[in-house]
């Protein structure tokens, strides 16, 4: 055989070689980028310390003490996802915002999950992943020790109902209900509770929990007749499903070992508010 | 030097060298195909032999549930206590059982096999386990609430006359129990099972799809590696061809084309039994249900007057979850705004979200859309009703319209409900085929399937083999 051919031939094999290897190294190496679906940002579940965005004017829920300290119930309820899904309550930091900072600090990464009083709407869904509610709350009235005229929101006709600036609470009565109660403006809340036990109001309404808070201690009592639905979600980071999952495991485990009822007892039973002790239907993670 | 150490530079070494690359390749090409389709067998598994079908059960659960309460709240309007309670076993009883009772002990009896269904597939998860088994306790609870509401309520009057304040109270307590309690937590179930779904989809799906361009790499590198042991064999030893090789490529080309179309069809039955037929399923049962619940609000709230504000906020939310007008704060405000969209125009165009704005998405064939439209038109037809409903000042009024006498029947809901409700019955029934029909597909495209990539392999290595080692044997 002359030197050539066998030159050629040991060429061409060569380059024959080469090629199904690097069709099989190629292919081996590109096959698992189809799981593509992930969007690269790490889940909730993946993290080693939470910031987690609170209100901190909140009596019962989440309020300052005299102490510098954040503490009720939405700070436990964090505090007892925070555990299980890893986190040692001294890597939670806890944020305070207001309420129209949620949506931009949870997709600003600022905050990695959202417990304040954060009703689950269509609107905010679009921008927010919710996990839970971690409770449902209603819309109720708050009187003074005492009344008896006032039974649901019909009976508002009339009385003198406080309207917090920059609260909606009182369109649902006024507006929503179209029931003629006469508006008397405040500049928060606890002002109202004041208002009422000084006599110059005759009842507050807003979410249960947020009046439970602030009612207690004074000499108010709970109508408990609910007239809407406030379903407090849990946000997180838009298309974090994982850590949406995983929250939702949580909280059904909170409401099976009796965590949610203990907490729920101790934040908000004194002002004579009927509290829910059963999980409440999740919104489901998209 | 590399070329020393793997003898390539001896005709013998180069032969074995080029042999070990082809079967190489044959390996990962056998394993390959096997992991892919194993993958297939999963996913179309998961889909459609047990965690899928246990999702649906829940969802069913929830719709029975649903039911349940229906019957009640219009058995309590009707005033049929007295058929309610009949047993017809009890000796000397001359009563005849309702036959809404009737119904509701076959709905109470699909909801607790569902729950049984459940916790068999929830065996190893204690936090799914207890959810499924405080539904069943709650279920018994139910029954006794139920029982001891039509007991209190029966009455002498007539039969649309208010429920004495006792039998109210007791009637509230069983449909809290039921809307606060049992039907979230089946709800919830239903979300957690079909996460697990979703994932176990999402993984085995692209799985396929990655065995897919594994086979198609392994499969051409074989290929390649056949031909080029073909050429060196061919010229170094003065032959024209190598039979046994020959065959050997033949066979590759064979078993690389059918692993790559199996992959393929088996990627499009998962996303078939996964898209348009699981998902569907369970988004028209959950719409189902909701509707079904809403209708029994307006019977809650005719049955207990002074819970009137918190039935007519329920009821609100359940029609924006169904349809979702942006801005509807009120029940007035809704049926105002509940503007069928224009001839060409879907629900999504016409600003409308929730339940028929994705549904409306969905739609891809003029048929579909035309389909959806009807579907809207019985919606607003219904929402009309109701707002006919709550306008009657005297309560005798409001239920005869409530219920549907005319029919016959004086305990079941209105035919502008019925007739959505069949709709949707037809629509789920319809997604329960497609998926089971791409399930059934999928699984027979994998016969022959766990034989014949083990064998096909073995038989090329044979052949490579045998193609092989004569001319090896001359370097004796």
């Amino acid at each position: 055989m002359d030197a050539a051919r066998t030159n050629h031939t040991l060429v061409a094999t060569a380059v024959l070689a080469a090629l199904a290897v690097l069709i099989l190294v190629t292919s081996l190496a590109v096959a698992p980028l189809v799981h593509g679906a992930d969007d690269g940002k790490p889940s909730i579940t993946e993290l080693d310390a939470l910031v987690i965005g609170v209100k901190d004017d909140q009596p019962g829920l989440s309020m300052r003490t005299e102490d510098g300290e954040l503490e009720g119930f939405d700070v436990d309820v964090a505090t007892y996802i925070g555990g299980r899904l890893g986190v040692s309550p001294e890597k939670l930091t806890f944020r305070p915002l207001s309420s129209d900072e949620r949506e931009s600090a949870l997709n600003r990464g600022t905050v990695d999950m959202v417990v304040a009083t954060y009703s689950i709407t269509p609107e905010r869904k679009q921008r927010v992943t919710f996990a839970g509610p971690y409770y449902v709350a209603h819309q109720d009235i708050l009187v003074r020790q005492g009344e008896t005229s006032i039974k649901n929101v019909r009976d508002l006709r009339g009385k003198r109902l406080c309207q917090v600036s920059g609260s909606n609470s009182w369109r649902r009565v006024t507006e929503e209900r179209e029931v003629a109660a006469e508006l008397v403006p405040a500049g928060s809340y606890s002002e109202c509770v004041k208002a009422l036990t000084g006599g110059r109001l005759d009842a507050v309404s807003t979410d249960d929990l947020i009046l439970a808070g602030f009612a207690a201690g004074s000499a108010t009592t709970m109508v408990n007749a609910p007239f809407s639905d406030e379903r407090y979600g849990i946000g997180l980071r838009k298309g974090d499903l994982k850590g949406c999952q995983a929250v939702n495991r949580i909280l059904t485990g909170m409401y099976q070992n009796g965590t949610a009822e203990t907490l729920l007892g101790q934040w908000f039973t004194t002002s004579g508010l009927e509290v829910t002790i059963t999980v409440p239907e999740f919104e489901g993670c998209a | 030097m590399p070329s020393k150490l793997f003898g390539l530079r001896t005709v013998a070494g180069r032969v074995r060298a080029l042999t070990a690359l082809a079967l190489l390749a044959l390996a990962v090409l056998f394993t390959a195909t096997e992991m892919a389709s194993g993958d297939a067998r999963e996913g179309l598994d998961a889909l459609g032999h047990s965690e899928g079908p246990m999702v649906v059960a829940t969802a069913d659960m929830y719709l029975a549930l649903s039911d349940m309460d229906a019957l009640v709240t219009n058995a309590l309007l009707a005033g049929n206590q007295v058929g309610w309670l009949c047993d017809p076993g009890t000796e000397g009883s001359v009563c005849e059982r309702s036959r809404t009772r009737y119904t509701y002990d076959i709905r109470r009896e699909d909801a607790q096999r569902a729950a049984l269904q459940a916790a068999q597939l929830a065996q190893g998860d204690p936090v799914r386990l207890q959810s499924v088994r405080s539904v069943l306790d709650g279920l018994h609870t139910y029954d006794q609430q139920v029982q001891a509401a039509m007991e209190v309520g029966r009455r002498d009057g007539p039969a649309t006359a208010a429920l004495p304040p006792e039998a109210v109270r007791k009637y509230r307590a069983a449909t809290a129990l039921m809307t606060r309690n049992l039907l979230p937590k089946a709800h919830n179930l239903t979300l957690d099972g079909a996460a697990d779904v979703d994932e176990a989809y999402r993984d085995e799906r692209s799985a396929v799809r990655a065995g897919w361009i594994r086979v198609v790499g392994a499969g051409s590198a074989l290929l390649v590696a056949l031909a080029g042991l073909q050429v060196y064999l061919a010229r170094r030893f003065r032959r024209l061809l190598s039979v046994p090789l020959a065959v050997a490529l033949a066979g590759t080309l064979a078993l690389t084309v059918a692993g790559a179309s199996l992959l393929a069809t088996e990627s499009d039955h998962l996303r078939a039994a996964k898209t348009a037929g699981l998902d569907p399923v369970l988004q028209l049962t959950r719409t189902r249900a909701v509707f079904k619940g809403m209708d029994t609000d307006r019977g809650r709230w005719l049955l207990d007057p002074a819970d009137a504000d918190r039935y007519d906020q329920m009821y609100l939310e359940k029609a924006q979850s169904i349809l979702y007008i942006p801005g509807a704060t009120n029940l007035d405000d809704y049926v105002g705004k509940l503007e069928l969209p224009k001839p060409g125009e879907d629900a999504r165009a016409a600003g409308f979200g929730g339940f028929y704005g994705r549904w409306s998405d969905r739609a891809s064939t003029p048929e579909q859309a035309r389909e959806i439209r009807r579907q809207l038109a019985r919606y607003r037809h219904y929402q009309v009703y109701d707002k006919g409903v709550r306008a009657e000042n005297d309560r005798a009024s409001a239920l005869r319209i409530h219920l549907a006498p005319e029919d016959g029947a004086p305990e079941l809901p209105d035919s502008s409900f019925r007739v959505h409700d069949q709709e949707f019955d037809a629509w789920i029934s319809r997604h329960e085929f497609i998926g089971a029909r791409a399930v059934a597909r999928g699984d027979r495209a994998l016969e022959h399937w766990d034989w014949l990539p083990p064998a096909a392999a073995l038989a090329i290595a044979a052949l490579i083999v045998a193609g092989v080692w004569p001319r090896l044997s001359e370097y004796r």
